[in-house]
């Protein structure tokens, strides 16, 4: 599964690394100081590393919950993210991992009792309904089996009804949810492209179907569930494409019980667009023109129009109260 | 070196190295500063002497030299002899860490295209006897690796060592017959080692000169850094979208400047 293991030797003797190192024996485990001497270097390759990445257990210091970025969730309000780990299982090629790290090797932060006392002190001393996104960095639920996320943040947020954990994944990785009792404050987000985006773009993940199967079981166990329709990458027949997978999406799930459901278009810092470019030459979605707009690259045949036909799709099956768009 | 070059062995020393190039088919091309041998199939191997600093100015000396003729990138190995307290003599492994120990500075070799055993290795400037950790000695791989870096990426630069001395078995025991013997006995695993790495620099090599379009057909055409920056951009777009005929076409016109092509190349693509 991995290449190579690293560890900080700050984190070494952890119960959680001992855990993780269990269970890999045979992968070559290698000391390090921080974790940036292997992931920060300049000298690296993305789309080498990505075809065989590393695990990197480290600790991550400083503010661990960060704000999140303008027009990221679906409320108004206080809304934080927190990334346990960096990179991803998956490779989607839109992804703006790939041009904001140079390393695609991942990165767990072991130190989830930080990031929990953390969100404590938030919920406590700031907000107690502010809501805090997971999956930013990362698929929050991609590597569950390693790293035991949602068994360690589940019960957190469990204590603070009033604050609300989004997880935003594509992962089928839903044993975890379906083998506890689900938390209502706890939304699971899952991300979708059309069927002939996703073919195209999204590497190494499951179907549209698998992620439809997936959220209805969570329906079943009374998880509730979003969605999150992002990126919207221009394509031929892109109305049909998407009307094709809203109405596959809808007519299986409890439309009613669907916490928000949100569009998305392709957007990412010019210097991230620059960095992909550039280690992908040859990929057509990097070739295309983009409007750069305040420092961040969008698509210019992926525009407002586009997005304004595909809400008013999504519209002939939900309720405008449950939409928002993501800026 | 000419652009179909891409591996590079860094070796410390000639008895080191006559196995390797002997298995290579390679031949000698140059004897000084270095003596530099290479075969047809992109190999070539400098000897730098033994030590940190040399192995810098090696590494160093070719990719310079380099430079200005090729675009490629290139793979780095350096293979040699080791020492470790208890692993057996002729003992290879593939280096997943190193330290300099005069310094601390550390190195991590990538392990993405290693299939067999691993170790950490640290240089030390003077022959270790007592080999007081579970790690590799030698006395070129930090300085080959530091060098190697300003050169390449680091999944094209590795060291590979194999166990000449141990505890039981003291560096002094070491003699001409067996470095040769190990080093011989190493090849095959170096050479399916080189295979996989040398598939990995071709493959990289096709990506980054992906859709170029060589600047010498504009005769007469004089292009900055900057516009040949932009225009090898244009060329990759053009591909990358399935236009390369138009491209093509474009190309193949007359131009009064090479700014008047690219803002055609630009405004084609809006």
């Amino acid at each position: 599964m991995f290449s190579a293991i690293y560890i900080e030797e700050e984190v070494r003797d952890s119960v959680r690394v001992q855990e993780i190192l269990r269970r890999f024996p045979a992968v070559p485990r290698i000391s390090c100081n921080r974790y940036g001497e292997v992931f920060n270097r300049s000298a690296q390759n993305f789309r080498l590393q990505k075809k065989a990445p590393a695990l990197i257990l480290a600790k991550k210091y400083g503010n661990l919950v960060l704000p999140s970025p303008e027009g990221y969730g679906f409320k108004e309000g206080s809304s934080y993210y927190f990334s346990h780990m960096l990179n991803c299982l998956y490779d989607c090629r839109y992804c703006f991992l790939q041009g904001m790290f140079r390393s695609a090797n991942y990165v767990l932060f072991v130190n989830y009792e930080d990031f929990a006392s953390q969100i404590e002190e938030l919920i406590e001393k700031q907000d107690a309904s502010s809501i805090y996104y997971s999956g930013y960095d990362c698929d929050s639920l991609a590597m569950e089996p390693v790293s035991k996320f949602s068994k360690f943040f589940l019960p957190l947020f469990e204590k603070y009804p009033e604050s609300t954990l989004e997880i935003r994944t594509k992962s089928m990785q839903i044993r975890c949810l379906n083998e506890r009792a689900a938390i209502p404050n706890c939304i699971v987000a899952m991300s979708f492209t059309s069927h002939e985006s996703s073919k195209k773009h999204e590497h190494k993940v499951a179907s549209n179907l698998k992620r439809i199967q997936a959220l209805q079981k969570l329906q079943g166990s009374g998880w509730k569930v979003a969605l999150r329709f992002e990126p919207i990458i221009f394509e031929d027949g892109l109305l049909e494409n998407y009307r094709a997978l809203f109405f596959e999406i809808f007519s299986s799930l409890d439309v009613s019980q669907i916490h928000s459901v949100s569009i998305g278009e392709f957007r990412m810092p010019v210097s991230f667009h620059k960095n992909i470019a550039r280690i992908y030459p040859d990929e057509e979605l990097f070739a295309r023109e983009i409007l750069i707009s305040d420092g961040v690259a969008s698509l210019k045949d992926t525009d407002a129009d586009v997005i304004q036909q595909l809400e008013t799709l999504l519209f002939e099956h939900i309720h405008p109260e449950q939409y928002y768009r993501c800026a | 070196m000419n652009s179909g070059l891409f591996l590079n062995f860094l070796i410390a020393h000639k008895l080191e190295a006559d196995p390797i190039v002997a298995h290579f088919k390679m031949g000698l091309v140059e004897k000084y500063p270095y003596k530099i041998y290479q075969n047809k199939e992109g190999m070539r191997l400098i000897i730098s002497g033994i030590g940190y600093n040399n192995a810098v100015r090696a590494v160093t000396y070719v990719a310079e030299a380099d430079k200005p003729k090729s675009r490629v990138s290139a793979g780095w190995i350096n293979a040699g002899i080791a020492g470790h307290k208890t692993d057996p003599i002729g003992s290879l492994f593939f280096i997943n860490k190193i330290v300099y120990q005069k310094t601390g500075e550390a190195y991590f070799p990538a392990l993405n295209l290693v299939n067999g055993p691993s170790k950490g290795l640290i240089t030390v400037d003077e022959p270790e006897l007592y080999y007081p950790k579970d790690s590799v000695y030698d006395m070129e791989g930090a300085g080959f690796f530091k060098a190697s870096m300003k050169f390449s990426s680091v999944e094209f630069i590795h060291s590979i060592k194999v166990i000449s001395d141990n505890r039981a078995d003291s560096i002094q025991k070491i003699t001409r017959n067996l470095i040769s013997d190990l080093m011989t006995k190493s090849c095959p695993q170096i050479q399916t080692f080189c295979e996989a790495l040398m598939n990995q620099i071709l493959e990289f090599n096709q990506v980054a000169s992906y859709g170029e379009i060589d600047l010498g057909l504009f005769n007469g055409l004089h292009f900055t850094a900057t516009q040949r920056v932009r225009f090898q951009r244009y060329c990759q777009r053009y591909c990358a979208l399935d236009r390369r005929d138009e491209l093509e076409s474009m190309v193949s016109s007359k131009w009064r400047s090479s700014k008047d092509l690219l803002n055609e190349l630009a405004k084609n693509l809006e």
